[in-house]
């Protein structure tokens, strides 16, 4: 990561990682690692490879509102040298209020001559949500949060908007809302804007959307725009825990000898059904585990409005793809849930992946059986 | 405490997705012999229980090569019992892996010499060879 290099000319990205000491074949694993974090066939490891020798350093704003910081502790904690590190440190990080070594003034003085350099060129990152009730709320340098991401948005080349709070709101809006908190796509509606969403997102996730816009440009997004590569399927799907769910055998509490063997935590408020993230493949902490490996539920945290789901200890009673009524009836009936469940999800399974249908707050706040 | 303090241990179990592996291996092998296509498979994004990672590496057994690269961390080339079937596992710098391929070639594709590095090569020893005969030639004179 620089800030603000005098130099005229600007390295590519391979050649700035060669001085970094990253030989080709270093390069190579790079560009393999990384094609398997965007789920891409390894057949495009050399497109890739080609693509990031020529891409040029992109100039990158960060902006951060309404936040926890969290985001930017994903990102700036991974072990080094990781793969998010590598391509973390190959932008121009022209801004960014908590990492930069300047302030006040000069601080902002960055920001404006970045803007201004790199007109319709940037990449505008932002994290955290935008008050609308009160522009007071939340100022940088006496500057409004919408003012600012107004201004900057306008000569972005495009717009990630990391973390749930920037993607849809997050925390800021949960009810009742008391800033009038809005996420970025709120607000701004002429930028292409990828939604990174998770509290926090997995670093190598919010890095591999970097590399991917400089290699194959804006990737392909799904209904609530997420990158499918990313959040194309849903934690649930790649669970290792996913054969116990079909066979109905589930932990009934977090000390049972059910929670002792790994079984299926969905009775106990798993969200990993109606959730669509990268954690079971790609893992947290240098991959060591993510929640579901370390015997807690998932939270939904990537999903829009998670905090109002109705309690991350609750069970949710509407598989993915099925109707509300058919899984009441079928719990109604007497039938073991688990196992009703997990044969209703095998025949949707392909109509789901398809339309990937969520489900409402009301219809997660329904019991099973209830 | 460590994580193996923790009483939280899977049941063993299997995902179902070795066999439809071994037949995108044998895909990828028939491939590699019917037209010299390269082949790779991607394993680390799979849910592979630790029993199918075992059942994977027994049914492909050793070959002669085991061969470690230090490259961003280590990597290490193992060509399995049948030749031209490697397996390519990279690690990072506290040996945590975080990349596992299975290979279908002649030789995994980091082995290679890289195209730009030969031209490199060529270019520096071209360089290194006319500058030491500059110097005998000086040296004569």
């Amino acid at each position: 990561m620089r800030m603000q290099s005098p130099n005229p000319y600007e390295p590519t990205l391979g050649e700035h990682l060669r001085s970094q000491g990253i030989s080709r074949r270093g390069f190579l694993k790079f560009c393999g690692l990384l094609a398997s974090s965007m789920a891409l066939a390894p057949a495009m490891i050399p497109k890739i490879a080609a693509a990031l020798e020529q891409a040029k350093r992109p100039s990158v704003i960060w902006l951060s509102f309404q936040e926890c910081t969290g985001c930017t502790e994903s990102l700036t904690r991974s072990h080094s040298p990781s793969l998010e590190g590598l391509v973390f440190d190959a932008i121009s990080l022209d801004y960014h209020h908590t990492l930069q070594a300047a302030s006040g003034d000069a601080a902002e003085h960055a920001r404006e001559e970045a803007m201004k350099e790199h007109y319709g060129k940037y990449v505008l990152v932002v994290d955290g949500s935008i008050p609308l009730d009160n522009p007071g709320y939340s100022t940088i340098a006496g500057i409004s949060n919408l003012d600012m991401l107004k201004e900057a948005a306008a000569g972005a080349a495009a717009i990630i908007a990391v973390g749930t709070c920037a993607a849809y709101g997050g925390l800021p809006k949960a009810d009742p809302n008391p800033t009038g908190a809005v996420s970025v796509s709120d607000i701004i509606k002429d930028k292409p804007i990828i939604n990174v969403p998770g509290c926090p997102p997995i670093p190598m996730v919010i890095t591999g959307v970097i590399a991917h816009f400089l290699t194959f440009g804006l990737p392909e997004l799904d209904s609530l725009g997420r990158p499918k590569a990313f959040y194309g399927q849903s934690i649930h799907d790649r669970c290792y825990r996913r054969p116990f769910y079909e066979r109905g055998l589930f932990a009934e509490t977090f000390d049972d000898e059910g929670a002792k063997a790994g079984w299926c935590l969905y009775k106990l408020g798993c969200k990993g059904p109606v959730t669509y993230n990268a954690c079971a493949t790609t893992k947290w902490n240098d991959g060591t585990s993510f929640p579901i490996e370390s015997g807690h539920g998932c939270i939904g945290c990537s999903e829009p409005n998670f905090w109002d789901f109705g309690g991350f200890y609750k069970a949710i009673s509407i598989p993915t793809g099925a109707s509300g009524k058919n899984a009441v009836y079928a719990a109604a009936a007497g039938i073991a849930a688990g196992v009703a469940i997990g044969a209703m999800n095998k025949k949707s399974k392909a109509e789901a992946a398809s339309s990937h249908q969520t489900v409402t707050v009301e219809e997660l706040n329904q019991e099973s059986g209830s | 405490m460590s994580l193996n303090d923790i009483p939280v241990h899977s049941a063993s179990i299997t995902t179902g997705n070795l066999r439809p592996v071994l037949h995108e291996i044998r895909h990828a092998f028939s491939e590699l012999i019917a037209h010299g296509t390269h082949g790779m498979i991607d394993l680390h994004s799979l849910p592979f229980s630790p029993q199918e990672y075992a059942e994977l590496d027994e049914f492909l057994g050793e070959g002669e090569i085991d061969l470690t690269l230090n490259v961003l961390g280590k990597t290490r080339l193992r060509e399995s019992g049948y030749a031209g079937i490697w397996r390519v596992e990279h690690f990072d710098d506290n040996d945590n892996r975080i990349g596992y391929f299975i290979e279908i070639g002649h030789v995994p594709e980091i082995l290679r010499s890289q195209c730009d590095d030969i031209k490199e090569g060529l270019a520096a020893m071209t360089t290194i060879l006319a500058m030491e005969e500059d110097n005998n030639e000086d040296a004569i004179t």
